[in-house]
């Protein structure tokens, strides 16, 4: 599939690419449809939005990445409540990229922003698909045990999840015969609090 | 030598960046499948993309060399690791120059190795080159010129720009000059330095913006010539380029107003620093950076990392165990056809670099230049020059990674020199510390106290406070720079305060757009920490402007925390007015604050609620119905623990003791209920029409309108889009009631055609944004939403809304930040629509309505037109409301004139307009004779 295939024509990767979540989806369903649909899409999901945070906070924050035809609460099936997602919808494909190469991990009522592009809305999918009506990936954590609660109410500020271990060791890939295994673990940045270090250092 | 002490390795900066994307192992499974070719392929562009990042320079030259092994052996035999590797070159050449030198330490090595990969390289690169000069040569086809200029207009362009992509080109080239035959490297300089001077000189009278910029790019390229050869031969040749150089003549306008960030007022204020252009600083930069005696003592090993003992030992070693030559073979490399003087003359360039030097004088910002010692280079400097240079291609072309860019700038200081900056992360104490020492003499040499983090941080600010626009939209450089803040905070927080503080103490002075940018970058900015600031440094000026409404500290003190409520809620922003107690280290709530969480549009909001109900029904008994209502709601709203905007609203046409009641509820139920016929809806306007007859002092018409909308507005007011979405259900009823001319769908029914005159269809039109501002009055941004999507469906004309809320009032545009970006809205939807009449219409009624406001304003002022208006800055009691009024009028003569500066050079300036004498006879009525003046001198900088 040529839109997966690495083509080294930049320096980094690009942000503005679908996700592995739906890149994976359409490897699995050998379906490339939605992909290649997603690339060309004026609509972007969004996730981890804080149930309380509302349309025109949303609108107020993504119509810096260009003008907004709609946006599409994601709702709880059962309660019509908001549940954590939203699609918005741009009015030109320029504004869903740029509102996924600039706004994904943006604070929004404290909670980091998830984005990916969107094979577009369709009438339906407005509802979270858990078994309790909510979003399914929300509901998994939510009662999945160890990480569960974490998420705070209005408001609720939760702490940056660092230390995943995401090192990537550097430049040595040729050496030591084995491949791939160069993704050492462990010195994760851990910085410390930020809430009041504007303090004038003069 | 061998490392950078206390510098950090970009992993430092990337903890949280989570897995890299395509090189994942996305999939365990299908790791075994890869193909080994495509696996080295994905190595080695990985290794080549993060050339120079380790601060270990030892180990950084072992790797190049480990890495060049795979390139030398397989380079000719797989044919897309070899076009993967050329690819990769060129893009980290043009998106990511700093590793220039880094990059070209493998070339050198390869070509030692196995002289054909440097071969193919440079071959590579002058085709490149060829490419990009080729473009300009294409003459566009009539159709085609249309599109690209439409795109250009809507859409921002991703890339640089040819020039400015030639000259990180002609710079890797350069450093690849020990391994090119007969530093023919210096002929293209030449060629391009030739191409600059003779094109300034084709229009010996007007500055040509791309003369300018290829000039300023060969010099600021030159020093590259000699990071890896000084031999004698080599200097002479760099030496007669600035000779030549001396030939080029900048041409420049006296002055530049329209781009500088701040303005004077008229000499009412002291500029923070007197503004200078990249041109007029480029050449005595490199003369002195030359020295007097021509040999570049000032450059040798004091930028570029000296690699040379590490790579030739390297060098060396290849070549004698080479099998096919023990000598460094060097490389030919042709000179560029280049366009002619007349091809470049007509080049129109879309890359936003390019596009910025061809249009606009480049006038340098500055942040960070109030500390008594160097934190960043001198910007008058070459090293002040290239740290900008280089941070401003960064930028712009590796804006399709914010991460990466973010990384990057924070990690600038790797790529060169070791003592060219203090440690990362410095405090300001601490460089204050070392400027002691310097002075002492303690520290022999001096060390610097220059500071990566303010580098990045000015060249990001650059960006977003460029003039006359900024080259990518605002958001992706306040997400770099939020970037840059997540990655370090502690080191990172201290430069964004000191900005802010600095922005904040110049908000006089600084132009009217610039403070709309600082405005929502801040805002964005502290959105993504926590809403943190140090308010308790702004409670003396809040209480001290406490009756003054448009001075520039009390207008931003008051949107900056209404945008916040934008994107949060009250109830949080409210948290956030905190300080910690000196003595006792408590926190502390500043109430000083909590007045500016009442964004409403207007400043008594009951008062005008209730008048302006009162007025729909002419009728004063009605008023205490009103207020019996209002203070219920009120005492409702109070007793719950948390309200939504949407619970504010006030709306009562329906009350039992009100006029009209009955009739209103019918409006209620037509318009909660599904869609119905054009006839029906007739009906009901003619039942309330007569209805409200039978009161004679009721305005019927306006009572119409103000319930019809208002019942819109309040049936939706659940979220903008439900309001859109039974807006745009019944856009031919509305347009009928707004007088605005309806299409009809295929057999809708037609309403009877109703003959209204020029007046009554702006009678209404006004009425329609009377009853949104009413509805939504303590909500501004619904306010505006709303009658932007009126707007688009044609029930609202632009031109009735810009001038609404120009007047001298309410001054809406200027002190309501909602207010002002929803007009920016309505003109640039305007602006790229492809309706130019309807445009101009539009600009010439806002430059009417700002120089009618100038006038009202000046004459209220001053009785001698001739003298500048004078704005109090020292008033000695805030409580003399008589005093406050005249400060106030005086800050609306100036913001207005900053307000028609902005809309100059967003939509004049740069642009091929028809009505520009229409312009400058709007700008000859303006009667303070200094305003005008220096108004007209705008028209001097439009670009030709």
């Amino acid at each position: 599939m040529e839109l997966l295939e690495e083509n080294y024509k930049h320096s980094a990767d690009r942000l503005d690419k679908p996700s592995q979540y739906l890149i994976k989806r359409a490897v699995r369903r050998q379906n490339f449809e939605n992909l290649e649909r997603s690339l060309h899409s004026k609509t972007v999901y969004v996730g981890n939005l804080s149930h309380f945070t509302t349309e025109e906070q949303i609108h107020e924050l993504f119509s810096k990445c260009g003008p907004i035809d709609r946006i599409i609460m994601g709702l709880d099936r059962n309660k019509l409540t908001p549940c954590g997602f939203c699609f918005v919808v741009y009015k030109t494909e320029e504004g869903s990229l740029n509102a996924m190469k600039f706004l994904s991990k943006t604070m929004l009522d404290g909670e980091s922003l998830s984005i990916d592009l969107d094979p577009g809305f369709r009438e339906g999918r407005q509802f979270g698909r858990g078994i309790y009506g909510g979003q399914a990936s929300q509901e998994a954590s939510e009662n999945g045990g160890s990480r569960g609660g974490y998420r705070g109410g209005r408001g609720g500020f939760r702490p940056r999840g660092r230390g995943r271990g995401g090192f990537r060791s550097r430049g040595r890939g040729f050496r030591g015969g084995s491949r791939g295994g160069y993704r050492g673990e462990g010195s994760s940045y851990v910085p410390g609090g930020h809430s009041s270090s504007y303090d004038r250092p003069e | 030598m061998d490392s950078h002490p206390g510098k950090r390795t970009r992993d430092e900066f990337e903890a949280d960046q989570g897995p890299p994307q395509h090189f994942d192992e996305d999939s365990e499974s299908k790791r075994q499948h890869i193909d080994p070719a495509q696996e080295l392929i994905n190595n080695v562009c990985k290794d080549i993309r993060r050339l120079g990042e380790n601060p270990n320079i030892i180990n950084q030259i072992e790797d190049v060399s480990y890495i060049s092994n795979p390139i030398v052996a397989e380079f000719e035999k797989i044919d897309k690791l070899r076009n993967s590797i050329l690819s990769t070159v060129y893009a980290l050449i043009i998106e990511q120059p700093q590793k220039i030198n880094a990059l070209s330490n493998l070339v050198l090595i390869c070509n030692a190795k196995n002289f054909v990969v440097a071969k193919y390289v440079v071959e590579y690169l002058h085709a490149k080159a060829q490419a990009l000069l080729d473009t300009i040569r294409v003459v566009p086809e009539e159709g085609a010129e249309k599109k690209t200029e439409k795109k250009s207009k809507s859409a921002l362009e991703e890339d640089a720009g040819t020039f400015n992509n030639l000259k990180s080109i002609l710079k890797f080239l350069a450093t690849l000059a020990p391994i090119i035959e007969s530093y023919s490297i210096v002929n293209l300089y030449k060629q391009f330095l030739t191409l600059a001077i003779e094109l300034q000189d084709s229009t010996p009278e007007i500055r040509n913006g791309i003369a300018q910029e290829i000039f300023y790019n060969v010099l600021i390229a030159i020093p590259y010539l000699l990071s890896n050869d000084n031999s004698e031969e080599l200097i002479d040749r760099v030496n007669e380029l600035v000779e030549l150089a001396k030939d080029f003549k900048v041409v420049e306008i006296s002055s530049n107003v329209l781009l500088q960030p701040f303005d004077s007022k008229l000499e009412n204020y002291k500029l923070p620093y007197e503004p200078v252009k990249m041109i007029d600083l480029i050449y005595k930069a490199i003369s002195d950076l030359q020295g007097e005696d021509k040999k570049w003592e000032n450059l040798q090993n004091k930028l570029f990392l000296n690699f040379s003992e590490l790579v030739q030992p390297i060098i060396k070693e290849a070549l004698e165990n080479n099998p096919i030559s023990n000598e460094v073979i060097k490389h030919q490399l042709p000179q560029l056809s280049l366009p002619s003087v007349e091809q470049v003359q007509s080049y129109k360039p879309t890359g936003s670099i390019d596009k910025l030097w061809k249009e606009n004088s480049r006038v340098l910002f500055q942040v960070y230049n109030a500390t008594e010692f160097e934190t960043v280079p001198k910007i008058d400097t070459y090293f002040g020059l290239f740290f900008k240079d280089l941070s401003f291609d960064i930028l712009t072309n590796l804006s399709f990674n914010k991460n990466e860019a973010s990384i990057q700038l924070s990690i600038l200081d790797l790529f060169f020199s070791k003592d060219l900056f203090a440690p990362p992360g410095s405090s300001i104490d601490q460089l204050s510390m070392i400027h002691e020492d310097n002075k002492s003499g303690e520290n022999l040499p001096p060390l610097s106290t220059w500071k990566i983090e303010d580098i990045a941080v000015e060249s990001i600010l650059t960006m977003i406070f460029q003039l006359p626009v900024t080259l990518h939209r605002e958001i992706y450089y306040y997400t770099v720079l939020i970037a840059c803040c997540k990655e370090s905070p502690d080191s990172i927080a201290p430069v964004f305060g000191r900005a802010i503080r600095y922005f904040y103490n110049n908000l006089e002075t600084l132009d009217y757009e610039l403070k709309m940018r600082f405005l929502d970058w801040m805002t964005t900015q502290i959105s993504n920490f926590d809403f943190s600031w140090k308010w308790d440094e702004w409670v003396n000026d809040s209480k001290k402007f406490k009756n003054l409404k448009f001075h520039p500290k009390k207008n931003f003190i008051k949107n900056l925390i209404a945008k916040e409520v934008r994107l949060s809620n009250k109830k949080r922003i409210g948290e956030s007015f905190v300080t910690v107690d000196p003595e006792t280290s408590d926190i502390v709530s500043l109430e000083e604050f909590n007045q500016y969480l009442n964004i409403s549009l207007f400043d008594d909001e009951e008062k005008y609620i209730l008048d302006y109900d009162t007025s729909l029904f002419q009728k004063e008994e009605v008023r205490e119905v009103l207020q019996k209502l209002y203070n219920e709601k009120k005492d409702q709203l109070a007793a719950k623990p948390a309200v939504f905007a949407q619970e504010e609203i006030f709306y009562n046409f329906s009350h039992p003791e009100l006029p009209l009641n009955a009739v209103s509820s019918k409006v209620y139920d037509f318009v909660v209920a599904h869609w119905k016929p054009n006839n029906e809806f007739n009906d009901l306007c003619k039942e309330i029409v007569k209805a409200a007859e039978e009161f004679p002092e009721i305005n019927a018409q306006r009572f119409l309108v103000n319930i019809i909308f208002q019942t819109y507005a309040y049936i939706g007011s659940r979220s903008i889009y439900s309001v859109v979405s039974i807006l745009s259900r019944d856009v031919n009823k509305l347009k009928y009631l707004s007088g605005s001319t309806i299409e009809y769908g295929h057999e809708e029914p037609k309403f009877e055609e109703a003959e209204l005159t020029p007046e009554e269809i702006n009678d209404r039109q006004n009425w329609i944004i009377e009853s949104i501002f009413r509805v939504w009055v303590h909500q501004p941004q619904e306010v505006f939403l709303i009658l932007e999507y009126l707007i688009e469906f044609d029930v609202l004309k632009p031109d009735v809304l810009v001038k609404k809320t120009l007047d001298l009032e309410h001054n809406l545009i200027l002190g309501n930040v909602s207010c002002m970006e929803s007009i920016n809205r309505v003109l640039n939807n305007s602006f790229v629509a492809e309706d130019p009449e309807s445009f101009k219409k539009l600009v010439l009624i806002l430059f009417t309505s700002i120089t009618n406001n100038l006038n009202v304003l000046s004459k209220s002022l001053q009785s001698d037109s001739s003298e500048i208006i004078k704005i109090s800055q020292e008033f000695e009691d805030p409580e003399d409301m008589e005093a406050m009024k005249k400060v106030d009028q005086e800050w609306l003569f100036f913001e207005y004139k900053g307000l028609l500066k902005s809309y100059f050079r967003r939509y004049v300036k740069n642009h091929d307009i028809d009505y520009l004498d229409e312009i400058k006879q709007l700008l000859e009525s303006i009667e303070n004779v200094p305003a005008k003046e220096d108004t007209l001198k705008w028209l001097d900088e439009v670009s030709k």
